[in-house]
């Protein structure tokens, strides 16, 4: 019994030495490391997007490095890190209580959820790392120095009146069979283009020459507004449709061709986005309009902004600080892209 | 021998396993057109042996020559190609397929490209040509899982026929199988030497050795003893070679009881069941009672039904009528769990499949059945106590292990039985239900597990003994129980019996139909 | 000649040592995670930081939740894919509860919780008495739970879950939700290893028949360990409630396979019966951890994917090592 007590404590011994020796050896390269690397007067930004494989989200990362890279050739010391959080709440914020550990000087952040950020950016503000958002809003606007991003209600009203331009060049009879497809709700930008949508439409529909025939949610999905207007057509005919995004539009052209209708002449289809897709179906006429917002402008704003409020202690006075839209349509179609992606000084920005 | 030069030759075997030596050193050699006996007691490194012939294994040191070139045995294929093949202990048919399937599989490893189109008709009249040089006339269409344990051997033996071996190891092939059955084999072995192959065949049965043999090597603790002509030794030389000593005698005698004026602790009236399984056995009218102190013998073929009278007493067959008294109140057991309620224990035939966790340590097995008794509040285990009743159970019934942690897997066929029956006794049972005990283990413990038997029986537990060794339970019994095909064929005491009259019994009486008897009358009557 | 000698010594000690360790079933993820531990150290002079360690803590919870839970299951040679759908399930009731019924924060979670064991329940009840194999069973809760948590939400996130910060607040420095998991790690170590319920569920995995005929009544502890499982993966959904002060309809998509990896890499055998208590807890840690160290290298979410399951196969394989075959 004595023999095997011994042996016992002999092994627990030489564990106990590998474990202190295996600290001591990561604790003294980790010292070093560290030490090696402090380079104190740097900006770090970070940029946390909610879905890269959104091609408007990478015009908006485009625009961030634009700025990066401006700044770089003016001399300051600048560098930036992006997050891709593929539309999951719970990797974005995993992401962001990561990076606050990680000396970041400020974050970008397009947020995936207005109300599930606000921990993690609770996280940021505690560490005392300056938020900027953009296109999408926190609740909680104490979280963040400002926000950066479209006047949604305001381009729903551009896109709404260009429906009616649309509905009145058609001639068709009234009332006018009017379809609009919302996005997720719950979200800023869905709730806000809902709204810039009835604000003109409900004039229409008072005074008798708009009827809307449907009012669905397609989540902001190709392939739920391909569903969704299909089972719409089933039921009967419509004149035009409304959606809150292009791909849902573009999902509801979809469904226009495959019930044998030709969009752009039986049914007028507007959008909202202006993607690439969505721009090819205006120049083929399938699409009569859809609204540019500039998510390019959003991201150059937003790493100026965090720039301005690191380096020059600029805080804006406004609580937002909105990016313009263009409405897109055929007369304008091969242009406005560089409108929208033509960098422009940060309003209200301070001088030098 | 048939020809100078061994057709098979193995020079300096060693196996090492982790913590044990399996083979130090073996040299062996076989003759063409022989049938060559390997015996010795569990751990002796029998099963080890062909293993490396057929590539299950592959040996640390020592050579492999066949017609006196070199050979190189890596994987099961490399044996296959060299005309060796071996049917295993346990069955190793794949049990979702049927008859056919499973012996057309055989050729596949020869069959030439990675896909052949398969015939059904081809194939059904492949598996035929040795099914029926098996003797073995069912369905061939049938699933392997739904025949007997004993046709599964025979199905094993078609495929390793199918493989066209030269060479066939056969691991203890007689294990699992009735008398009728093992004659039948041996017919099968004698025509397969006349055609010319040659057999190695792995037994516990000391007299199987006799009756098929030309040779015999005997293994003890991972060496070769010798290699004698059986022609020319004996029974007990073998015996003695095999355990190192002077045997003791195979079965222990007992004194019987046949007590009257006692009230029987259990009863069984009329039991009847129906099969979980198709093809499975049901169970009609049989009835019984048990006696404190009393070993009653439950003795019949593959398939009388002792298994099945096994688990209806512990809830795990479907009973459609009959009754069990215990202590003479009427009771029912639907679970194993009821059984141990009223003090009924069924130790399982198959030991691996059934009666251990052999993941888990001896200690954990054998207070397995009991955790009431080790426990704390809350069901906290208490470690001591574990160890303190393992330990104890491990000195009472002798099990060698290296400590009470080992894991049941580890140890030897015997010892496993012997930790099964210490977690029974664990439980505290008034009545034992033993399913073929000593099926499978080496001579040696075979002895040991019988003196158990007998003396848990002294100590007064009544016991139900299952076995198809007829001269275990004549040795054991107070009284027998005979089964056919589910039915009782007789109950009677254990007095002026023999082999014969069981035999007979067992096989279903063909001359004589037994129509009543009871432990009451104390003769039987048999009407013709 | 003496040089030569004492290097041998040395490999002699070394084998000696592991043939001693390895019979610990917790040293071959211990390793693992010491291993990982250490690159990660090298790899980013952030890793370490008091506060990273903190956050890697705090996300493993969660998942640490899922897989003792379902390492428990797997440990009675069953499976359990619900743990994702459970537990947005129990984060879902509770937050309906708190938010839709404005009940106090205890109810909501006791709802929370009593939801979770309720899912379980019926899991142990398909399993036990409908003899469904758990496979099947669960993947029917897997889907049939995640449709109620989308009926329930009509896909929308319920917000203001600001009173579920008592998961997050520090006490002794670290968030109460990281106690909790570590709680319930030794809760599983004493269960399984010191109580006769953790010996029964060895020995169901280990061989079911045998168990059955020991006298152990293995259907009730199916029962209860499938819905002892159902509330661990609840308090993991009320901590993912936590963590956003958000009820996400899509929390847990797809943590069961997390779940389960966390448990394979844990050492425990999928085929039932084998592995230590505490590794699921381990190999939650370790799985955390890989995403943890690819943020701070700023590498793609798609990489990452890649990554843990390399990791998840050589893990497999250096714990299976030994074994003839598996299936």
């Amino acid at each position: 019994m004595k023999r095997r007590g011994y042996k016992a404590l002999s092994t627990t011994a030489l564990i106990a030495i590998i474990v202190i020796i295996a600290i001591i050896i990561i604790g003294g390269v980790v010292y070093y490391i560290t030490t090696q690397q402090q380079a104190p007067s740097k900006i770090k930004i970070g940029l946390f997007i909610s879905n890269l494989g959104n091609p408007y989200f990478v015009a908006l990362r485009d625009g961030a490095q634009a700025a990066v890279n401006e700044l770089k050739n003016k001399g300051v010391d600048i560098e930036m890190e992006d997050f891709d959080a593929k539309d999951d709440p719970n990797l974005q914020t995993t992401q962001i209580e990561t990076a606050v550990g990680q000396g970041f000087s400020a974050l970008v952040v397009n947020p995936v959820h207005v109300e599930a950020i606000q921990p993690a950016l609770q996280k940021a503000k505690d560490a005392g790392i300056p938020v900027i958002t953009t296109d999408r809003d926190v609740a909680d606007h104490t979280l963040r120095i400002v926000f950066i991003g479209t006047d949604n209600v305001a381009g729903a009203e551009q896109a709404a009146k260009m429906l009616i331009k649309a509905l009145k060049e058609s001639g068709k009879p009234t009332p006018w069979k009017v379809v609009i497809l919302n996005g997720i709700p719950g979200t800023t930008a869905a709730e806000d283009r809902k709204k810039g949508f009835h604000n003109i439409l409900d004039q229409y529909v008072a005074n008798g020459t708009v009827t809307i025939v449907a009012e669905e949610v397609a989540n902001f999905r190709r392939d739920e507004g391909l569903t969704k207007m299909e089972s719409i057509l089933a039921a009967q005919t419509v004149d035009a449709v409304i959606a809150a995004n292009d791909e849902m539009a573009l999902g509801a052209i979809q469904a226009i061709e495959g019930a044998g209708l030709t969009p752009g002449k039986d049914v007028i289809v507007v959008g909202y986005d202006a993607i690439p897709d969505a721009v090819q179906a205006i120049k083929d006429g399938k699409m009569y309009a859809t609204i540019a917002q500039s998510p390019f402008l959003q991201g150059y704003w937003g790493v100026y902004a965090a720039y301005y409020h690191i380096a020059k202690n600029w805080s804006p006075s406004e609580d937002w600080i909105p990016t313009p839209t263009v409405v897109v349509t055929k007369a304008n179609v091969d242009t406005f892209e560089q409108e929208v992606k033509s960098p422009k000084p940060l309003p209200g920005a301070p001088s030098g | 021998m048939a020809s100078n030069e061994p057709l098979l030759k193995a020079e300096g075997i060693v196996k090492k396993f982790p913590g044990v030596v399996a083979l130090k050193g073996v040299d062996f050699d076989l003759y063409q057109g022989e049938i060559h006996a390997l015996v010795g007691q569990n751990g002796a490194g029998k099963s080890t042996f062909v293993k490396i012939l057929n590539g299950i294994y592959i040996a640390d040191q020592g050579k492999i020559l066949i017609n006196g070139k070199e050979v190189k045995i890596r994987r099961p294929i490399d044996a296959k190609r060299n005309g060796i093949t071996l049917v295993h202990q346990e069955v190793t048919l794949i049990p979702y397929l049927s008859i056919v399937e499973n012996i057309f599989l055989a050729k596949i490893p020869f069959t030439k490209g990675p896909i052949t189109a398969l015939n059904k008709k081809e194939m059904e009249s492949f598996a035929r040509k040795y099914l029926e040089l098996l003797n073995l006339r069912i369905n061939p269409w049938i699933k392997v899982k739904e025949l007997s344990v004993g046709e599964q051997q025979l199905v094993q033996i078609a495929r390793a026929l199918a493989e066209n071996a030269n060479i066939i190891c056969l691991d203890e092939p007689t294990s699992a199988l009735t008398p009728a059955e093992v004659d039948n084999l041996f017919r099968i072995l004698r025509d397969l030497k006349k055609s010319g192959k040659t057999i190695i065949f792995i037994t516990h049965h000391i007299d199987e050795v006799f009756r098929i043999a030309d040779r015999v090597t005997v293994l003890r603790d991972g060496e070769k003893i010798a290699t004698l002509e059986v022609s020319k030794t004996d029974p007990y030389e073998i015996v003695k070679l095999m355990l190192g000593r002077e045997p003791s005698r195979f079965y222990i005698t007992r004194e019987k009881v046949f007590r009257e004026e006692e009230k029987p602790i259990l009863v069984v009236k009329n039991l009847s069941t129906v099969p979980e399984k198709i093809r499975g056995i049901s169970l009609t009218n049989i009835s019984f009672d048990l006696y404190k102190g009393e070993i009653l013998g439950v003795i019949g073929l593959l398939g009388a039904g002792k298994t099945e009278l096994g688990k209806a007493l512990i809830g795990l067959e479907k009973v459609v009528s009959g009754e069990i008294f215990i202590d003479g109140k009427k009771v029912s057991i639907k679970s194993p769990i009821d059984a141990l309620k009223y003090g009924l224990y069924y130790l399982p035939e198959n030991r691996r499949v059934e009666g251990l966790v052999l993941t888990l340590t001896v200690r954990e097995n054998i207070i397995l059945s009991a955790l009431k008794h080790t426990t704390k509040l809350m069901g906290l285990r208490d470690i001591n106590a574990e160890k303190k009743t393992a330990l104890e159970w491990i000195k009472k019934l002798n099990i060698v292990t290296p400590s009470t942690e080992t894991k049941a897997m580890s140890l030897s066929g015997g010892n496993q039985q012997k930790v099964v029956i210490a977690k029974a006794l664990v439980a505290k049972p008034r009545v034992l239900i033993f399913d073929e005990p000593t099926m499978g283990i080496d001579v040696g413990a075979k002895v040991e597990i019988r003196k158990i038997i007998s003396d848990l029986a002294k100590q007064g537990l009544s016991i139900i003994l299952m076995s198809s060794d007829v001269d275990e339970v004549l040795a054991l019994a107070d009284r027998i129980l005979i089964l056919y095909k589910g039915s009782q064929v007789a109950l009677m005491p254990n007095k002026d019996l023999t082999r014969d009259i069981i035999m007979d019994l067992m096989s279903g009486g063909s001359t004589n139909e037994i129509v009543f008897s009871s432990r009451e009358g104390e003769h039987m009557e048999i009407s013709t | 000649m003496g040089k030569t000698g004492g290097s041998e010594g040395l490999v002699d000690t070394i084998k000696n040592l592991w043939s001693k360790l390895s019979v610990y079933e917790e040293v071959k993820p211990l390793i693992a995670l010491i291993g990982l531990f250490i690159a990660s150290a090298l790899l980013s002079p952030y890793f370490l930081t008091s506060y990273n360690q903190r956050i890697l803590l705090l996300q493993t919870a969660p998942l640490a939740m899922l897989a003792l839970g379902e390492s428990m299951i797997i440990l009675m040679g069953s499976i359990d894919l619900s743990p994702g759908s459970t537990m947005a399930l129990a984060g879902t009731v509770a937050a309906i509860v708190h938010i839709s019924y404005g009940q106090p924060l205890s109810v909501s979670i006791l709802a929370g919780m009593a939801t979770g064991a309720a899912v379980g329940f019926i899991n142990g009840l398909l399993v036990t008495k409908a003899k469904i194999p758990s496979f099947v069973a669960t993947l029917a809760a897997l889907v049939a739970g995640r449709g109620m948590v989308l009926i329930l939400t009509g896909g929308q996130p319920i917000v203001g879950l600001t009173e579920f910060r008592v998961f997050t607040e520090a006490i002794i420095g670290l968030p109460n939700m990281v106690w909790i998991f570590i709680v319930f790690t030794g809760i599983n170590l004493l269960l399984l290893r010191r109580t006769s319920l953790g010996l029964k569920i060895y020995s169901i995995g280990g061989n079911e028949e045998a168990a059955r005929y020991s006298g152990i009544n293995a259907d009730l502890v199916k029962l209860t360990i499938f819905t002892l499982a159902g509330f661990y993966y609840s308090i993991a959904g009320l901590m993912m409630n936590a963590r956003l002060e958000v009820a996400y309809p899509w929390t847990g998509w797809g943590y069961e396979l997390d779940a389960i990896a966390s448990s394979v890499l844990g050492g425990i055998q999928l085929t039932g019966g084998i592995g230590s208590p505490i590794g699921p807890a381990m190999g939650a840690y370790i799985l955390t951890l890989i995403t943890n160290i690819l943020i701070l290298m700023g590498v793609s979410p798609y990489v990452q994917w890649v990554v843990k399951g390399a990791v998840l196969a050589v893990a497999a394989t250096a714990l299976t090592r030994g074994l003839k075959y598996v299936k």
